[in-house]
């Protein structure tokens, strides 16, 4: 063939390849318009309130309670040298022996930091909802859906996703935790959401009366034939499809039955002590990333949030509020390690995390075990947090802005992880999300 | 003695008065004649009434306010209501206690069995239509048991209504 026949005959292969519609899961005809950075992108709400003095600037007690004892306890995710004294985050009595690193290298140094972000919202339900939305939660009640879209959302109609593509792993059942899976938004809503699961809620606790002792009916002697008798039911019913009080969140049949095989499994996992924990699991938040990480082994999924909330003890306890940094560090920590492990997921995965709020710059009243002083969440120190990210297309060891230079918005998080997935586009198009969001990428 | 005089007369009044008769009421529910109209269930069961009517009918005795409290928390730990119901059902499915009939009264008995079956989650006899499919039905799937019939009810669209 010759080079110009040749030539002509690829071009017209490719265009028609690109003009040539493809039928996704979604029913969406077009796959999504934006770049794909990496295949899959776990985003972990590291949320509950962490003040920056404690966290990204690693200060310890030496800018909250008057001791002279600066240092970092996330050692899986920042470098830098611990306290000297005064130590209480970590296991035995009192918390002195602080929790080895389980990552070789910390996170800062092969990803991205950024370091002086700005929430827009000093409380968690702000947070979180800025979080998912891209955008504050303007006339939004607690213990409701959503008004705009949700990043599931985003991600399943523009980017083809199925329903067990996107997974919710949830610390908890408090407050609107369970409803930020999707929106209200009347071109959304739920035949776009994510799963969700409380893990220590659905496998430890009331779940375990509730679901355990479920059977999976064999699809074809049992189930098939009980859903065709349903159907029948359903038909003569001509029910309006919403499914009563809760409906399902269009995940096909076949996905319906591999969640609860999944459920099944972990049943079995808890009352073996298999599930892939981190090596400390003393509190909610690592036991939450231990089910995240059953979820990433068994789904796979393109995008997967993670919702942490123990640092919330600071309101009342800062020692604790401490340890439970130190443990979300090694959660997350744990998290990446396993990550790794997947082959599917290792090398095309995105990892990025961001505190929902901060928290005050002035303690209250209230002392602890120590005689240290709580932290809320109110004024504008908690409206002071970080992001990072690591992964493909991810600068190595880079830091972005700093305590007097501001860079980027909560929102971000939402739109870097739409960036990464190849939604962008048309997640700006839709013109929801909070002016001025951006992709973190378009910050450095 | 005047003093024993009023008291006696007192006792003698108030025992009158006690002792008046008390009207005649009888408590007890009007007979609901049940047919096979499923067309004026419009209305949503709220997930406590879903879940206390659903033990109602498979264990014939009422749910605990606790259990209840504990079934809704899982409920909520799940987003996809479907696959809890399912679970849900399946669960209840496996304990001792559940009131199950006998696989052999619906070989033995068909129409019977599917009669109780609609009026015990339904509330209202099958049409002929329905009953006629569900008697071929059951005729041509062996497998089928009276555990994934009532599981096929209970996470009927019809059932989350009333």
């Amino acid at each position: 063939m010759k080079r110009r026949t040749f030539l002509k005959k690829s071009g017209l292969a490719a265009a028609g390849a690109a003009a040539a519609p493809v039928i996704l899961p979604s029913g969406r005809l077009f796959a999504a318009s934006g770049r794909r950075m990496a295949e899959h992108v776990v985003m972990v709400a590291f949320a509950g309130g962490v003040r920056q003095q404690e966290s990204i600037l690693r200060r310890y007690v030496d800018d909250s309670q008057g001791e002279p004892y600066p240092g970092n306890i996330m050692y899986n995710l920042l470098g830098g040298e611990p306290p000297v004294a005064k130590i209480v985050y970590g296991t035995g009595v009192g918390g002195i022996t602080p929790i080895p690193a389980v990552m070789p290298t910390p996170l800062e140094q092969f990803g991205t930091t950024f370091a002086e972000v700005s929430a827009l919202s000093a409380g968690h339900f702000g947070g979180l909802n800025s979080l998912v939305q891209g955008g504050t939660p303007g006339g939004q009640g607690l213990k409701q859906r959503p008004l705009q879209p949700t990043v599931f959302e985003y991600l399943r109609r523009h980017g083809g996703y199925k329903a067990t593509d996107t997974w919710f792993v949830g610390n908890g059942i408090g407050g609107s935790l369970p409803l930020l899976n999707h929106s209200e938004h009347p071109n959304y809503g739920a035949e776009y959401a994510g799963n969700f699961f409380a893990p220590t809620v659905t496998f430890e606790g009331a779940g375990e009366y509730a679901f355990a002792d479920a059977a999976v009916y064999h699809p074809e002697n049992e189930l098939n034939p009980m859903l065709r008798m349903k159907a029948f039911l359903d038909q003569q019913f001509e029910a309006d499809g919403t499914g009563g009080f809760g409906g399902g969140l269009n995940n096909t049949d076949e996905e319906k039955e591999q969640i609860k095989a999944f459920m099944r499994l972990m049943y079995d996992k808890v009352e073996n002590n298999a599930i892939n924990l981190p090596p400390v699991t003393d509190n909610g938040d690592t036991a939450t990333v231990g089910f995240a990480c059953e979820v990433l082994s068994h789904f796979m999924p393109a995008f997967t949030l993670v919702n942490l909330g123990a640092v919330d003890s600071c309101h009342s306890n800062f020692s604790s509020y401490l340890g439970a940094l130190h443990r979300a560090d090694h959660a997350v920590g744990h998290l990446w390690n396993h990550i790794q492990s997947i082959p599917e997921m290792a090398g095309n995965t995105t990892l990025i995390l961001t505190p929902e709020c901060g928290r005050n710059l002035q303690p209250n009243n209230i002392l602890d075990e120590n005689d240290w002083r709580a932290y809320d969440h109110s004024d504008e120190n908690s409206m002071r947090i970080w992001t990072m990210m690591a992964g493909p297309d991810v600068p190595e060891g880079l830091t972005v802005g700093g305590e007097d230079n501001p860079v980027g918005m909560v929102t971000d998080t939402m739109m870097t992880v739409c960036d990464i997935l190849g939604v962008m586009p048309e997640v700006q198009a839709g013109g929801m999300v909070h002016p001025g969001t951006d992709s973190l990428f378009n910050r450095i | 003695m005047r003093g024993t005089f009023v008291a006696l007369t007192g006792s003698i009044l108030l025992l009158i008065a006690g002792c008046t008769a008390e009207p005649d009421v009888t408590y007890g529910l009007q007979p609901l004649e049940l047919d096979a109209s499923n067309a004026e269930k419009d209305r949503v069961k709220s997930i406590d009434q879903w879940i206390t009517i659903l033990y109602a009918d498979l264990f014939g005795e009422a749910l605990g306010s606790a259990e209840l409290f504990e079934v809704k928390q899982a409920f909520f730990s799940v987003g996809d209501q479907d696959i809890a119901r399912a679970t849900l059902v399946s669960n209840f499915m496996q304990d001792a206690n559940v009131q199950l009939p006998d696989a052999g009264v619906m070989v033995q008995d068909p129409d019977g069995f599917i009669n109780d079956t609609y009026v015990r989650f339904l509330v209202r006899y099958p049409t002929e239509a329905e009953r006629t499919w569900m008697r071929n039905y059951l005729a041509s799937n062996p497998t089928m048991t009276p555990e994934l019939v009532y599981t096929a009810f209970a996470l009927s669209e019809e059932y989350l209504h009333y």
